[in-house]
């Protein structure tokens, strides 16, 4: 299984792939676009400067550490659709990443990928978790289209997940396995996530009046009452790399652009060892066993449903 | 104009009286959630009663929901007055491969759109950013021909609070808009399931949700947090009521008499 890491400078590529990272993406956010169309409807789906790259020059010396240290790069260009008045600066810059020698683009918009595969033929697009295609159907829908790869959605159980790869033979998927959860499922949300402090609207308090007050409803409210305030990017599924890895997933995907290096290198690191484990042929409960100490030992919180990409298989207490 | 009414169960008509010329039912964001077949059955009978059209709303799939939601359609006569609203493109891909003989709809989740609250207070951006917010994925012209492909003539929208742009489409399309809720978010972490360990309705769902819904309030007080949010089942709403004429080239309203959830 490869593992594919978010990358926001060159130095950061040159350390990343040095450490493991099979595959770097970033997102490219040249200072034209956001003068002309603000941060409300960027390019890909982040928001804030640190998560971007912003000037063609670094993209070039981001792509050529990548490639230097044995890595390729992907460009993302997420956005779950663009404006007419849009394609223009996003064909443009597609082909300023390409010029720049991206290997393939992550991208949900059938609009731009239908443009970019007529534009420059066999360019390589891998299906952002933003396309939300999360069955066998799609895949084949997206297939179609000449897409490479699928990022699975975040919050398919396991068992949905290997129902969708044995009903799509001959597809290819990533899954996510660390940082980054959220509450709702990304593909069908819409909100906006451009605020200055970074307060999301999905994890920020409300207050929850129940229609009508019922003991079910109130049970509901609470739920909803835990997200507020949850440091999402702790989020973790290394447990599950084990029935991932043996599914035939490829490549183990960690969420974090706009984050500390220090960030990224640990989580390529322990995927990295944690892959070698399996490799050496340890058995599926002792590897979720070492991977949770792992993550035990990394993280504040213990194993939290709301922070796990697979919350069926935290152990039942007791 | 055609008016439809969309409900989550048939015991959330409208009362008699109201005019309506087309009954949505189903769900956009479970497949839990769905009618049983024989509430869909029911619902069927209940428009042919009332001589209107009947549409079954679908959500998006994960593999099991799309079994599921096949077998719903399967139970649906094959032919063009039978209308599924498709949620998912890979529904849509399933039902072409079949040579499947009904009408199929891209709804609302397919055609995207920037619904949440914030996106309304952005103040002075320039006209090709505000253009932008007002935007959808029937921009692309390619995006509408390959639908096209497939045989998908009608498209939906929201109401948006912004106010939506639609391009100019080819002949033969057709477009709806919903009102007065907009879908803003969904999850499959339903909070109405959830047992303080986890979602996995792997064993089914009893559908606790129904007939419920959670009103949201933001806490904070910036003009961004202003908008109250209604949660039903696994999907937030922003209620948007509106009496401006519809954009050109809308010619189907779907009225939405509480959350669709």
């Amino acid at each position: 299984m490869k593992i594919l890491c978010p990358v926001d400078s060159a130095a950061e590529a040159e350390t990343l792939a040095g450490l493991g990272a099979d595959e770097l993406y970033g997102g490219y956010l040249p200072a034209q676009w956001t003068e002309r169309f603000a941060l409300a409807a960027p390019p890909n789906r982040r928001t804030f400067a640190e998560a971007q790259i912003s000037d063609a020059g670094e993209l070039r010396a981001v792509v050529a550490a990548a490639h230097a240290g044995g890595a390729e790069f992907f460009l993302t260009v997420n956005s779950p659709f663009y404006a007419s008045g849009q394609y223009p600066a996003l064909l443009a810059l597609a082909e300023e990443a390409l010029a720049a020698g991206t290997d393939a683009f992550i991208a949900a918009d059938p609009g731009f990928i239908l443009a970019a595969r007529a534009r420059w033929p066999g360019v390589r697009i891998h299906l952002s978790t933003l396309a939300d295609a999360a069955n066998s159907g799609a895949a084949a829908f997206w297939g179609r289209l000449g897409v490479e790869r699928i990022t699975l959605p975040r919050h398919l159980t396991l068992a949905a997940t290997a129902a969708l790869l044995a009903a799509s033979p001959g597809r290819r998927f990533d899954a996510f396995v660390l940082y980054g959860q959220c509450p709702n499922d990304e593909g069908q949300c819409t909100f906006s996530h451009d605020h200055p402090g970074r307060v999301w609207p999905c994890v920020q308090p409300y207050t929850a009046t129940p229609l009508p007050d019922t003991p079910r409803a109130r049970r509901a409210a609470a739920a909803h009452a835990g997200w507020a305030g949850l440091s999402r990017a702790d989020a973790c599924g290394l447990c599950a790399l084990w029935d991932l890895e043996r599914l035939g997933v490829e490549a183990a995907k960690i969420v974090g652009r706009g984050t500390p290096t220090g960030r990224k290198a640990w989580a390529v690191t322990t995927v990295k060892e944690l892959l070698g484990i399996i490799a050496a042929g340890c058995g599926r409960e002792e590897f979720r066993a070492e991977a949770r100490r792992r993550s035990h030992g990394r993280f504040a919180h213990r194993c939290d449903p709301r922070l796990c990409y697979v919350p069926e298989l935290i152990p039942v207490e007791g | 104009m055609e008016r439809a009414v969309f409900v989550a169960d048939l015991d959330r008509l409208p009362p008699e009286g109201e005019p309506y010329d087309r009954l949505y039912l189903g769900s956009e964001f479970c497949a839990w959630r769905l009618p049983e077949e024989r509430e869909l059955q029911e619902a069927r009978g209940v428009a042919a009663r009332r001589g209107v059209g009947f549409s079954l709303v679908t959500p998006f799939l994960d593999e099991p929901g799309l079994a599921r939601t096949l077998a719903l359609v399967r139970a649906l006569p094959e032919d063009p007055a039978t209308e599924v609203v498709a949620n998912d493109l890979g529904l849509i891909e399933v039902l072409r491969g079949a040579g499947w003989g009904g009408t199929v709809v891209a709804g609302r989740l397919l055609t995207r759109q920037r619904r949440g609250p914030g996106f309304q207070s952005f103040g002075d951006v320039t006209a090709a950013a505000a253009a932008a917010l007002r935007g959808s994925a029937l921009d692309s012209p390619a995006f509408v021909e390959l639908l096209g492909s497939y045989g998908v003539k009608r498209f939906e929208l929201d109401d948006l609070v912004q106010g939506a742009s639609i391009p100019v489409l080819p002949a033969g399309v057709h477009l709806s808009l919903y009102r007065p809720y907009l879908l803003v978010t969904a999850t499959r972490n339903c909070p109405w399931i959830f047992d303080g360990r986890t979602w996995d309705r792997s064993r089914g769902c009893a559908r606790p949700c129904r007939g419920q819904e959670l009103h949201l309030v933001p806490q904070r007080r910036d003009p961004e947090a202003q908008h109250g949010l209604h949660l039903g089942g696994c999907a937030q709403f922003l209620e948007h009521r509106s009496d401006a004429p519809p954009p050109a080239g809308v010619d189907r309203i779907v009225w939405q008499p509480e959350i669709p959830a």
